[in-house]
């Protein structure tokens, strides 16, 4: 298994929707706000799995911040938070390259109220003429080329 | 009778940065030869701009040109500027001589707005050096970015040290720094123009604010304005980089950027049907999804740079106080004949 498979699957299970277990406390998951009909095309599934490990992470800091004593439990936690916090920012990772991004409102206890997801949007049709950038595409010289071999090298 | 000549150009406001050096280098090489226009997305860069004088395109005297630079396509081979662009293309259009007159774009700002200082409030209380920061950009070219913790890492180094302020438009991407003054969507393009002024250094990648940093005018007091820009290997070094600046690029360290820029637009695909998604525009070496250009190009060396400039600013009390100078007495067209 590769580095970055191993990592996958490490936090698979932080990004599964926490709703579905039975007595979740719902008002951990955060609330979303941003904009629609973005990219990625599995958009839903990758605000999905931000909400999940946020929320998730808002359970152990709610338990956090109730504890009255017992350090054992204060250090379970504590390892539960940032490993949580380990499994955002792989999330982050993922999604950076594509410009996704998912900014989280917190309290002062890092509880995160709301995510604020931004995107790239869809490119738009206007009088059947599509906007867009501008871009430019210089052609690689034959000196340039030639050092790999790269199929879709112009 | 002077020619009365409208440029035009819909790019990018970086793109449009560089049509106002053409314009003033074209007044500079033939003063009082031409009455001039301007048609751009962004007319807060052409604000107090002396060269500008109001056109109408039914005026059947007025040339209207759309401006480009085809230059561009010689920038792996020879050794041009971005600034070159479209002096060379006017120069060509109009059958003259030009060639820069200074190392820049030409920003002109009221003496109001050099009064008003920056309003940062508590959150700059120990009067720190102030940085502007980038630290993201357009969707079209995500092959610019570089990853947003680095950009963090580099705030925290500085913290007590450097007060950086996070600008970007709204629309594109920029993901959000803690511990920073957070201006993202909050800014005209004329208040960016006023904060690079104020401000003490810049942080970017290949954007707008560096076009700004060497553009806007200097504060009195300055010798130069601090700018470290993260470019890895897209474009090459001689064709963006100003000479005041870090310019910190992997041209020629790798394969892919042997010989110049490559010139592609992702990093992978963003599937919004644009054409910057065909293969041939996408970068060919990523690495943990930065392109490995960019990868290359480490926290700790982003920190030595700017360190480096700090180092250089310790020393500016012993400098003679100079203003970028903004007229060139001698008549430069004997300079380029």
């Amino acid at each position: 298994m590769t580095a970055a498979a191993d990592i996958r699957t490490k936090f698979l299970s932080c990004y599964e929707d926490p709703l579905i277990t039975p007595g979740f406390a719902g008002d951990c998951y955060p609330e979303e706000a941003g904009g629609e009909g973005a990219v990625p095309a599995n958009v839903h599934e990758a605000k999905a799995r931000f909400k999940a490990v946020y929320a998730r992470r808002n359970v152990c800091l709610r338990a956090l911040s109730r504890l009255k004593s017992g350090d054992a439990e204060r250090r379970t936690l504590t390892e539960q938070v940032l490993f949580l916090t380990e499994a955002i920012d792989h999330l982050e990772d993922v999604y950076a390259p594509i410009g996704f991004v998912a900014e989280p409102v917190m309290d002062d206890t890092m509880f995160t109220r709301e995510l604020i997801f931004t995107h790239a949007r869809l490119a738009s049709v206007k009088g059947g003429v599509r906007e867009s950038s501008f871009s430019l595409y210089i052609p690689i010289s034959l000196e340039n080329a030639d050092e790999e071999e790269d199929p879709d090298a112009p | 009778m002077p020619r009365k000549l409208i440029l035009s150009c819909r790019l990018s406001p970086g793109d449009v940065m560089m049509l106002t050096a053409a314009l003033r280098d074209l007044h500079r090489h033939y003063p009082g030869q031409c009455v001039t226009d301007v048609r751009t997305p962004c007319p807060d860069l052409w604000l107090h701009n002396p060269h500008i004088t109001r056109l109408e395109a039914s005026d059947p005297e007025v040339e209207f040109i759309e401006c480009h630079y085809p230059l561009i396509q010689r920038s792996n081979q020879e050794a041009l500027h971005f600034i070159h662009g479209y002096m060379q293309f006017l120069a060509e259009i109009l059958g003259l001589q030009l060639a820069p007159t200074v190392f820049a774009g030409d920003i002109h700002l009221a003496e109001d707005e050099k009064r008003v200082p920056l309003q940062l409030d508590e959150f700059n209380g120990a009067n720190l050096p102030v940085w502007i920061v980038v630290a993201g950009g357009k969707y079209d070219f995500t092959i610019k970015w570089w990853h947003r913790r680095r950009y963090q890492a580099v705030v925290d180094h500085f913290r007590g040290r450097i007060c950086f302020v996070q600008v970007g438009e709204k629309e594109h991407y920029h993901p959000l720094l803690k511990n920073v003054y957070d201006l993202r969507g909050k800014t005209t393009l004329r208040e960016l123009v006023r904060l690079v002024y104020h401000a003490d250094g810049v942080l970017c990648g290949v954007t707008l604010l560096m076009h700004l940093a060497a553009a806007v005018p200097l504060k009195v007091g300055q010798f130069s304005r601090p700018a470290v820009v993260i470019a890895g290997g897209r474009e090459a070094p001689h064709w963006e980089a100003y000479p005041t600046h870090q310019f910190l690029h992997a041209v020629g360290l790798l394969p892919c950027c042997a010989n110049g820029g490559c010139w592609r637009s992702r990093t992978v695909p963003l599937g919004d049907g644009d054409e910057k998604d065909d293969p041939k525009n996408l970068c060919r070496d990523v690495v943990s999804g930065l392109p490995r250009c960019m990868d290359m190009i480490s926290e700790e060396s982003v920190i030595q740079n700017i360190e480096l400039q700090l180092a250089g600013r310790e020393r500016q009390g012993a400098q003679p106080v100079v203003e970028k100078p903004k007229t060139n007495p001698t008549p430069v067209i004997e300079m380029i004949r």
